[in-house]
This record gives C-alpha cells, structure tokens and sequence, in this order.
C-alpha cells in the first residue's frame, strides 16, 4: 500500500456507499425504457454522471473545483440537448 | 507522485491548492478525461443539434435500436464501474488478491459489453443500416465507435493493471496507480450514461 495512503477512505462504509451508489444507477438505468420524456431522461443521465463521478471516481474528496467541472459539464449537455432536442 | 491522497477538507490556502493538483487518479489522468469528456461533449451536441433531429426518419431510425440490448449492455458497463471502485479500494486496503480479483472481473464485464456490441453492429450492419444510412446512424456509428476504442483501451489497462498488481512491488515508482486506470474506466462509464439515452430513448 502507498505509504502515503489514508484509511480514512477505504473504510467498510466506503464500500457500501460503492454498492449502494451501484443499485442507484442500476435502478435508474432500468426505468429509463419505461420514461417517455428526453428531458426525464437526460436529467436522470445527469444525476448518474453525477453519482459515478462523485462516488465511484471520489470526487467527493476532491477539489471542489473538480466536482464544479464535473457536474457543470452534466448539467451543460442535460440542458443544451433537452432544449435541442 | 502519489495519487491516491485523500487529505479531506482543507483548512488552509496552500492546503486548497494542494488538493487541487491531486485529484484521485492524479492530475494527468483528469486533464485527459475533461478534454475526452469535451470531445464527446461535442459530439452531442452535434447531435442534438443535427439538422434532422427529431423528424420522422430520425425517429424510425432510433426505434430500429435495440433498447433490450443496450439496457444490459448498461448494467454491464456500470457492474464493471463498481468492480474497479472495489478494486482500488481493496489496493487501498493492502488486500491485493482481492484487488486483482475485482480488476480482472471488471475487464471481463469490459469484454462483455464488447461483444454484446459487436453483435448490435453485426444486425444493423447486415440490415443495411451503416454508418451511411442515414444522420441518425451516422452519430450512433461515430459515437458510439468511439466509445467502444476508449472501453477496449480500458479494457487493456485494467489487465497491465492487474499484471502490476501481481508484482512484489507494484506502482512504487509509478504516477500511474490503480486509481489512475480505474478513473480512465469510470470516463467509459460516464459517456455511455449520456449516450445510451440520446441514441436509445427519448422521442
């Protein structure tokens, strides 16, 4: 292990909010088909772009500038393409 | 240059800085995902605002896709997403057998969604549908081609990755850890969320 490495972010509840985080984009992927709307559809994409890049990337331990690129650029293409669309 | 700092709220001006430069993965490997994540970006865009977007023909195009297929091909690509979080955080917690094991079944999941593509394009192909037939397919060639070229890079990193864990020493002099190539897997993760509703749902 990296000599440099904290527990603090491998902790038994670390994995829970992985599995968790999972069952969350599991069960959003699967109501997608049975949603009509492309702006329904495009916001839950972004909030499981968000969920991904905070939970599974650690984002949330990140640079808060890092988590503003982040979902900045969710919300940007959400908006831009339901508009468009 | 460690890559897999954590160091929590910062408390200072230096300290801030200090956690910008280190984003888990390390620096290099965020400065590839925005720009990827900007491609891709354009891509929709591009998308969305194709100049038939939205009329009959479109439409008949998206509902020749297979929503089935593409919603499993999901779950896979997302399974693998949290198989590699285990993965690194099993690294993190010096269990490297685990790791590897996490790592390899989240190549595997890779190479299941490979397939099941290959076998998406092998129908549409021999329906006639290529990348000619059309604007719609058009994009849904180009992007998600090029998504497909980024899953199987991963899928190649994910197995150096688990060959380097393997090693009495791995990652010791390396920038590139297991959080680096498992942020690399997870900007797979994050393109295909846009793009399996843009090209596969929606009216």
């Amino acid at each position: 292990m990296s000599a440099s490495t904290p527990t603090q972010a491998v902790s038994p509840a670390w994995t829970r909010h992985l599995v968790i985080a999972w069952v969350l984009l599991v069960a959003l992927t699967l109501a997608g088909p049975a949603l009509g709307s492309t702006g329904l559809l495009l916001a839950i994409a972004g909030v499981k772009f968000t969920l991904i890049g905070l939970v599974f990337m650690e984002l949330r331990h990140a640079h808060v500038l890092w988590r503003v690129l982040l979902v900045g650029f969710a919300l940007f293409v959400a908006a831009f393409c339901a508009i468009a669309l | 240059m460690s890559t897999d700092f954590h160091p929590g709220p910062a408390t200072t001006a230096d300290e801030a800085t200090s956690t910008f430069f280190y984003p888990p993965g390390g620096l290099l490997i965020w400065i590839v995902i925005l720009l990827e994540l900007l491609t891709f970006g354009l891509g929709f865009l591009g998308f969305a605002m194709a100049e038939d977007a939205g009329s009959p023909a479109w439409l008949a195009a998206r509902a020749s896709l297979d929503v089935p297929l593409a919603t499993v091909n999901t779950v896979i690509l997302l399974t693998s997403g949290l198989a590699v979080a285990l993965g690194v955080a099993a690294w993190q917690r010096d269990r490297r057998a685990t790791a590897i094991r996490w790592t390899l079944a989240a190549a595997g999941l890779g190479v299941a969604f490979t397939a099941l593509k290959v076998v998406e394009y092998v129908a549409k192909w021999d329906a006639g549908l290529g990348p000619a037939a059309g604007s719609f397919f058009g994009f849904y060639w180009g992007l998600t081609a090029f998504h497909l070229l980024h899953v199987l890079a991963g899928i190649v990193m994910l197995l150096w990755m688990a060959r380097r864990l393997r090693s009495p020493a791995p990652f010791a002099h390396d920038a590139a850890t297991p959080a680096t190539t498992a942020a690399f897997w997870h900007m797979c993760d994050l393109v295909w969320v846009f793009l399996f509703p843009l090209l596969y749902l929606g009216q």
